[in-house]
């Protein structure tokens, strides 16, 4: 379940020189906002599937984050805030899925719905939505 | 959806005017087509009830999967039951429900209710798909446009 980022660091900012002359010569060049998703692989460990109530749970969690959000099971790719679409994936118990968040909340949003979309119960899920 | 759809028990016009109702109607189908015994059916009833209060299986644009397990069945079960008039449902659009699936599995097999879910989902995408179900008068009608439905593949 490991998290990383996708695609190639950015790279490090080039070092300022001392004696530059430059009139603001303490804060570094930014950063360019790294904008590729954040992924993790998750099990499916509700020994039920995900099934309606999971993928709802999930969709309605996910809809909280100012993200996109994309499920992953093999080459098939669904909306994370719909859980309709969930609900096609017809994920198993055991099944590996990747879970892919994009944007303003990612970093935040990540770690929450990685444990929901793993959580063991429904229970489990509706409890990280309150 | 013909594998798990029993024939006899698909209704054109659901009396019912609620969701307990339809519910109890749907139930009673499946039970007149052989596949509970009378006694059963409070309890059967009462366990999609008791689902349904856990958060609506009214998925939107007027289809609701109202759905239980009950110990003993051959294999997972469903019929469909439509109410032109609609009926209301709680559903997560707020639209009343014109076509219910109603699904009883064996507590022991996920995997055929995940793909009955799939299967109503992924028809379900379709408005042409759902006008025609909808507007069938009689058992036969309905028939004839599950058994043209397809049934998605399983990749487990």
């Amino acid at each position: 379940m490991g998290h990383h980022r996708g695609g190639p660091r950015p790279l490090e900012p080039r070092l300022k020189t001392v004696d530059s002359g430059d009139p603001d010569p303490v804060d570094p060049v930014p950063l360019p906002a790294d904008r590729s998703p954040l992924r993790a692989t998750v099990v499916v460990r509700n020994p039920n599937g995900l099934h309606m109530r999971p993928a709802m749970a999930f969709a309605k969690l996910a809809g909280k984050y100012r993200v996109t959000v994309k499920v992953r099971k093999q080459d098939r790719a669904v909306d994370g805030k719909s859980g309709m679409s969930l609900m096609l994936l017809a994920a198993m118990p055991g099944t590996e899925l990747c879970l892919e968040v994009d944007g303003e909340d990612a970093a935040t949003a990540l770690p929450v719905l990685t444990e929901a979309l793993g959580s063991p119960s429904a229970e489990g899920l509706d409890a990280l939505l309150n | 959806m013909k594998h798990f759809l029993v024939r006899d028990a698909l209704v054109p016009a659901l009396a019912a005017t609620t969701k307990e109702g339809a519910i109890r109607e749907l139930v009673g189908a499946l039970q007149q087509a052989g596949y509970f015994q009378p006694a059963e059916v409070e309890a059967v009833v009462g366990e999609v009830m008791r689902r349904e209060g856990l958060g609506s299986t009214g998925i939107g644009r007027g289809v609701a999967i109202p759905h239980s397990r009950h110990a003993g069945l051959p294999r997972l079960i469903g019929t469909l039951g439509l109410a032109p008039a609609g009926i209301p449902f709680d559903s997560i659009d707020g639209q009343n429900v014109r076509l219910v699936f109603l699904l009883v599995s064996r507590p022991d097999q996920p995997g055929p209710h995940l793909h009955a879910l799939e299967t109503i989902v992924r028809v379900s995408e379709s408005d042409e798909f759902l006008d025609r179900l909808a507007g069938c008068k009689t058992r036969d009608e309905i028939w004839a446009i599950i058994e043209e439905a397809p049934d998605p593949w399983s990749r487990d």
